[in-house]
């Protein structure tokens, strides 16, 4: 079980740049056109975000590990990003995470907890950009080593 | 090539986009790509350990899809919200299948924006991967 006093717990500010090649390389990983990121006013495509956390100051895996939870044994149920302005190509993102909510549903055997994640961005000119917000179910621990 | 608030209606349907057969060589890019290196979805041995039968598509891979439908459509930085429910698992080998439809427009603090539903779906057997709702700004003539 989580303990859902990590309910509320914030985790220090995090810096990601947001560089051409990055983008381009995400762009080519999910088959979409990597000219996309070339020009002086590209936006980064809707999903890229995801990198700002992995590749980002923040280290989820040890985020996850902080309140007892093994990355192997998450789900991912929910996403969403609420863009507010443009995020552009040489852009840097500076992140916050919260965790704002932990819950079981269900019950016995088929009892799931999840656990909901907000982060909240602003871009280099102190300017809020995007909300994300990413549930994820924690699996019963079973075992999974690398 | 952009789309127009006055050309767009409720119920209209989103071109289609077809997405596939997913690659392992695929999942290995875009753990670099996205940086999620979470095991299963790159090392079979792992994933089975948590008791998948193999290695499984990053859910994220297959929203990263759903985002091209909406940026083919509306245009690069046109998305202002997208949420999505993953409910099913991808694996290597399958082709999906992106979709949406237009459910509302409206004017917000003077900008256009049409919202509607999306899924992404397999090609093959039909099973439900994601599910979600979008709003995009568009340009208004």
């Amino acid at each position: 079980m989580v303990d859902p006093a990590h309910k509320g717990t914030e985790f220090p500010e995090f810096e990601y740049k947001i560089e051409r090649g990055k983008v381009r390389e995400f762009l080519l990983a999910i088959g979409d056109d990597e000219n996309k990121a070339l020009g002086e006013h590209a936006v980064i495509p809707p999903t890229f975000p995801t990198a700002f956390i992995f590749w980002g100051a923040l280290n989820l895996e040890d985020v996850l590990d902080s309140i007892g939870v093994k990355i192997w044994n998450v789900l991912h149920a929910e996403q969403e990003y609420e863009y507010l302005e443009p995020i552009h190509v040489g852009d840097t993102m500076i992140g916050r995470l919260r965790i704002a909510d932990i819950y079981t549903r269900g019950a016995g055997s088929s009892l799931l907890e999840f656990v909901e994640l907000l982060f909240e961005y602003k871009n280099q000119s102190d300017q809020s950009v995007l909300r994300e917000r990413n549930l994820i179910i924690v699996r019963e621990a079973n075992g999974g080593t690398e | 090539m952009t789309i127009h608030f006055d050309d767009v209606n409720e119920g209209d349907e989103l071109p289609e986009l077809s997405k596939g057969p997913i690659t392992e060589t695929q999942l290995v890019r875009y753990s670099g790509a996205s940086g999620d290196f979470n095991p299963i979805h790159t090392v079979p041995r792992v994933a089975q350990s948590v008791g998948l039968d193999g290695i499984i598509a990053h859910g994220m891979l297959t929203m990263a899809f759903a985002g091209q439908l909406l940026t083919d459509w509306a245009g690069d930085g046109s998305v202002r919200r997208i949420k999505v429910r993953f409910s099913g698992m991808t694996s290597p080998g399958e082709t999906v299948i992106c979709r949406g439809k237009v459910s509302q427009k409206s004017v917000e603090d003077g900008k256009h924006i049409v919202s509607g539903r999306l899924t992404v779906k397999g090609a093959e057997d039909g099973s439900l991967k994601l599910k979600g709702d979008f709003s995009v700004m568009v340009p208004k003539r």
